[in-house]
This record gives C-alpha cells, structure tokens and sequence, in this order.
C-alpha cells in the first residue's frame, strides 16, 4: 500500500471485519435461506401465500408504513423544538426521547396493552372524564349528572385493534427519526436560513425549500430505520395486536405458530415467511437507499 | 440608494456592539466598515440588513429615506453576502442564482425563460457562465463567493451588503476579488458596504472607509484621508505599523498635529509620534539633525522592500523601518551596525489619547 494510514494493517483489519460481519450477519441471513431452500416450492408458495399470512403481511407492512409515516412528522417536530428552542424541561424531554429503546419491548406491550384496555386510563378516558365531571359537579352543588355514556367518544379502547398496534409501533419507532435529524439540524448553518430570507422567501418557502432538503437525507434514514425496526416487532406488538387469524394478527406471530407447531410444518415454513419479510425489507431499505443517493446528488 | 443610520445602539445582554453610531452612505458610494473584530462592524451590517434588531427605540435605519425598522429582511431591497457564502448545497450554480427570482408570489414572478436569460446573465458578470449544473461543493472558493453574489444581485437589490466577503480566501484570491469587487460596483453602480478587518482591503477597494473600534466609527473619510489624516491614534494604528516615539514635544506642534523630522522635542506637554515604516529614515552619519541612535537589530527582505529592526539606544525602545531594497544596499546594514534614525514625516497626537 503506497499511502500510509492512520490505523496500520489493511489486511488484518479488512479480514477481521469480514469475518466478524459473516459470524453477525451474514451466516445466520444465509442459515434461513437455507433451511427455506429444504421446502417444496410448492409448499413453500402456498405458505407464504396463505390467505391468513397474507393478511398478516398486509397489517405488519401497513401498520409500520403508517406508524414511520407519523414518525416522520412527529419526529421532525419534535427535533425542531429540540433544537431550536430554550425551555425548562428540555433536557429531561431531550432524554426521554431515548426511552422506547431502553424499555424492554415485553414491558411496552403490557403498557399499552393496560392503558388502552376497556378499564384502563386511556381505554376508559371517557368514563373517567364523565365521573370527574360529576364529582366537580357535586362539589359546586349542582344538580345535574353527566350519564355513564356521555363521554362514550373518548373511551380510546384501542387493545385488540389494528389501530392499537400502529400507536404501539410509533412509540417504537419515535426515537429514530428524532435522533437522525436533530445532529443535522444541530450543525446547520442559520445563516442559510438567513440569506434564504434576505432573497424574499417567507418562512414556510425557507423551510420547504431550503431547511427540508439539507435534513432529507438523515430524515430517511430515520424512516427506513423506524420502518425496519416496526416490521419485526413482536414483543411490544403482540399483547395489544387482537391476533384474530386472518384479521389481525401480525406477522411475526405467523412465524411463532408455525415454530412451535400451532399448525402442522414446523421450521422450514417459519423461516419461508421469515424470507419473505427479510425481502420485503431489504426491498424497502433499498429504495430508500436509492432515494437518499438521489438526495444526496449535490455532494458527489 | 442611500443608506442612513441615526444614532444606532445594539447590545447583547451586558455588552453593547454598536454605540450610538451614525452613518451617511450615498447613493452609489462603496463604503468599507474596517476594524479589529468584536468592534460591532458586522452588527452594524447586519442591523442595517434587518438581520439583527437595534435596541427599542434606540436608532433609526433609513433606506433612501424611508425608516425601515417596520420591514423584515426580505423588503428591503437588499443583497446581503455572507463570510461563508452560505450557498444551497443541494442546488445547482443555477438554482442558487434564480433562488430569489422563484421564491417570488407567481404575480410578479419572471417566467421560466426570463429566469435562465438572467442568470446567464449574472454568470456572465461575475466570469462564470456554463456553471449552471454544478453544485456549490465543485466549485472553489473564490467561485462559490462569486455565486453568492451573483445570487444576491439577481433580486437587483437597491444595496449590497458584504459581510467580510473574502475573509475566507487565500491571499492570492482575495487580492484578485478585490480588484474585481472593484470593477464589478464599477460597472454594476449598486451602493455597496462592505465588512472587513483587513485595513489594506478596505484602503485599496473603497471609496470611503469608515474605521470601527469598540462599537463607535473611530473616523469616516476617503482612503487618504483615513491614511493620511488620521483623526485618532487608534486609527493611525490599525491602518498599517506604526512606530511610537514618546516625549515632549514643541506646543505648536502638539496643535499642528503635523512634524516634518525628528528635532529634538523641547517643549513641555508630554506627547507621542507615530511613524509608519516607510517614513523612517536611517543614516550612517549623524547628518546636522540631531536624530536618535540606534542599534542594527535583524533585517528581513519582504519583496521590493526591506525591512529593519533597531533598537534605541536611551530608550531602549524597538523601531521598524521599511527602506526601498537600493537604499538598503546602499547603506550596507550588518546586524551590530550603530546607525542615525531620524523621520520624514510623523503624526504627533497629545498623551491624554489612549489607544
């Protein structure tokens, strides 16, 4: 090698990494491509397009698409505030952001599962709002009652439903976007912003043309980080997921049944919808790969 | 358009930038704002650029006359230029230039082709046509500052201001750029003011320089005045090296502010003379004036000229002297040398100035 480097040792560090990264990565992916390979392709074509599967695919996929969507805004927002603005509070906030990757997954699936039960705080938001009504009613010593219904609306009785498990995927999913953007933001010039609106762009122009495109990069990232994350949980998902076959039951759960022979075909069918979402998600980073090439154009 | 400032004070928390200052710029003039840095001069561009807000009720901007203190940045009618370029990196040379044109409401916005004849153009007037696919991250330096301004000049704003414009370039650029700037307000005749620390960029570029130091404009004049009148020892010092020779001095003198050679002082009145290096003289032979003594130091060849250090013989006290390289051979100085120092032309201000 004619140019020294900092680090010596080109061929022992390029073949320790390989190594490393075949034992971490690449001998398992290749594991369950092989152990897919010992189906029938037949089989292995009528498992992974079970109806009941293909359900199951249509709520993981839909349900992270969804929840990284929101993510992507909320994430944003939330960086911002991060960023741009001096409050009491904002470190603690700036903290708690980290929290949904140190909680262990089982334990947010309890969580959630409890608070959006038909009992729980946010399940019976309304039934709680209607009997605090009441109470503040009768201390003023008024006559009229609130009936047990009359807040009916805000019983978020989200466990057991689709809508439950896109709530619990964006809780997942939160921190990545806000910690890929907010270093961006951090080192950006304001003076961008400043010669953006000495041209006569309006704020919303400045943000849009100019603010959004140099954090775009780093926002995809989060994205396709939050999305990749969402497609394989299963801890925080499943308590609060209905896992009503066919309807809604995700699809990770599809590959505990079969591993543990709920139904009859054991590993090899596991592992074929296994491959099936490995695809899916390579397809996925993929494209936002492809995309963030294209973002980035200026810099080659 | 004109460009006034009355009575301007910001201030930061405890520390004040800009100090009551006032400044009249007409129409068409190129006016250097030149100090050492923290002496508010930035401020003072920013705030007439509606990118910093003076204090309540603490000063008055007026663009052709017109006060603007109610009008964002983005209606003054102002091009403003940063240090570091502050291009879009994610847009083309092209998109950068017509950035302003586009941002415009769809009323009074040039149609398509309009916008490409005007940014060919401007890319024309600042030397880089055919530029218009790159990205800014291709381009050097000097490029990347001349398409900001380019960028800036698209909205034809009725000022441009330069915020220490090539303060980021390498000696060799900034002194192409300059001669450039120089002929590009030339042809362009926009009213410019421009931030700089370097006091040789603002005497060479400017019409009018106006000298900054601790928020308050020390002086405001022609090069040569600011050169060669200089109201302020502050001024005399920070336009370029000045030697100190301290003593009394005759009382007229004191009053003239003006010297012609190094007579002995004999007056009372304590006071000092400021000699830049090129009005030093040195002899081998005590020549009839009975001028100071001193001792070869070092010497140092600076292209045409050279450079030499003596120290003072009572004083103690260093001296620099730039003589033309015949002068110098001339006089064959060897470091040890005991020589005769005397001065053409010195600047004499009372001692009760502080620097």
């Amino acid at each position: 090698m004619a140019t020294r480097r900092v680090i010596p040792g080109f061929g022992l560090s390029m073949g320790y990494t390989l190594s490393y990264l075949s034992l971490i990565v690449l001998i398992p992916l290749s594991a369950l491509v092989w152990k897919t390979a010992h189906l029938h392709w037949d089989v292995f074509w009528s498992t992974v397009t079970n109806p009941i599967v293909m359900a199951a695919y249509k709520l993981s996929f839909g349900a992270s698409l969804l929840a990284a969507a929101i993510n992507g805004v909320l994430g944003l927002m939330t960086a911002w505030v991060l960023v741009r603005y001096r409050f009491p509070g904002r470190r603690l906030l700036d903290a708690v952001i980290d929290f949904p990757f140190a909680l262990p997954t089982a334990v947010t699936g309890l969580t959630f599962s409890d608070l959006y039960s038909p009992h729980g705080w946010m399940g019976a938001l309304g039934d709680h709002t209607a009997d605090a009504a009441n109470f503040l009613l009768g201390a003023l010593h008024v006559a009229y009652r609130f009936g047990p219904g009359s807040f009916a609306a805000l019983n978020l009785q989200l466990a057991n439903t689709n809508t439950g498990v896109v709530v619990v995927l964006i809780f997942v999913g939160l921190p990545f976007v806000v910690r890929l953007v907010q270093p961006v933001l951090e080192n950006m010039d304001v003076e961008l912003e400043q010669a953006a609106r000495s041209l006569g762009a309006g704020p919303f122009t400045t943000f849009r043309r100019v603010i959004f495109p140099e954090l775009l990069p780093a926002w995809l990232s989060g994205l396709s980080l939050a999305f990749a994350r969402s497609v394989g949980e299963y801890g925080s998902v499943i308590f609060i997921a209905g896992n009503i076959p066919g309807k809604s039951q995700i699809a990770p759960q599809k590959i505990i049944d079969f591993l543990y022979g709920f139904e009859a075909g054991g590993t090899a069918k596991a592992t074929a919808i296994g491959v099936v979402l490995l695809s899916a998600s390579l397809v996925v980073l993929v494209l936002i790969n492809a995309l963030q090439w294209w973002a980035r154009r200026h810099e080659r | 358009m004109s460009v006034e400032v009355r009575n301007l004070t910001k201030s930061y928390g405890n520390f004040t930038a800009v100090k009551d200052v006032s400044l009249v710029v007409n129409t068409g003039q190129l006016v250097a704002l030149v100090g050492p840095s923290g002496s508010g001069k930035t401020t003072l561009l920013r705030s007439i650029a509606g990118l910093e807000q003076p204090d309540p009720g603490a000063g008055t901007i007026l663009l052709n006359g017109k006060d603007v203190a109610a009008e964002p940045v983005g209606r003054r009618k102002i091009g403003f230029v940063f240090q570091h370029y502050a291009l879009f990196k994610h847009m083309t040379v092209g998109e950068n230039v017509a950035f302003g044109l586009r941002v415009r409401p769809w009323r009074s916005r040039p149609s398509r082709q309009e916008i490409r004849k005007i940014v060919g153009e401007l890319l024309d007037l600042v030397q880089l046509r055919g530029m218009e696919r790159r990205y800014p991250s291709q381009l050097s330096g000097g490029q990347r500052q001349r398409i900001a301004l380019a960028r800036a000049l698209a909205t034809k704003p009725a000022v441009l201001l330069l915020d220490e414009p090539f303060g980021a370039l390498d000696a060799k650029v900034r002194r192409e750029l300059r001669q450039w700037l120089r002929q590009l307000h030339h042809d362009v005749g926009v009213t410019t003011i421009f931030v700089t620390h370097d006091q040789e960029e603002a005497l060479e570029v400017a019409d009018r320089v106006a000298v900054m130091n601790k928020g308050v404009i020390e002086q405001i004049g022609t090069p040569t005045e600011v050169y060669d009148h200089p109201a302020t020892p502050f001024v005399q010092t920070f336009l370029g090296t000045v030697n100190l020779f301290r003593g009394r001095i005759a009382e007229d003198l004191q009053k003239s502010g003006e010297t012609s050679n190094g007579r002995d002082p004999t007056s009372p009145g304590k006071a000092t003379a400021f000699v830049r290096p090129h009005d030093v003289e040195i002899s081998r032979l005590a020549n009839g004036h009975p001028g100071l003594v001193g001792e070869v130091i070092s010497t140092s060849m600076t292209g045409p000229t050279t450079r030499v250090y003596l120290q003072l013989s009572d004083s103690r006290e260093l001296v620099e002297a730039e003589l033309t390289r015949n002068r110098y051979h001339e006089l064959a100085l060897k470091i040890g040398d005991t020589v005769y120092v005397s001065w053409r032309k010195a600047k004499v201000f009372a001692d009760d100035y502080s620097i």
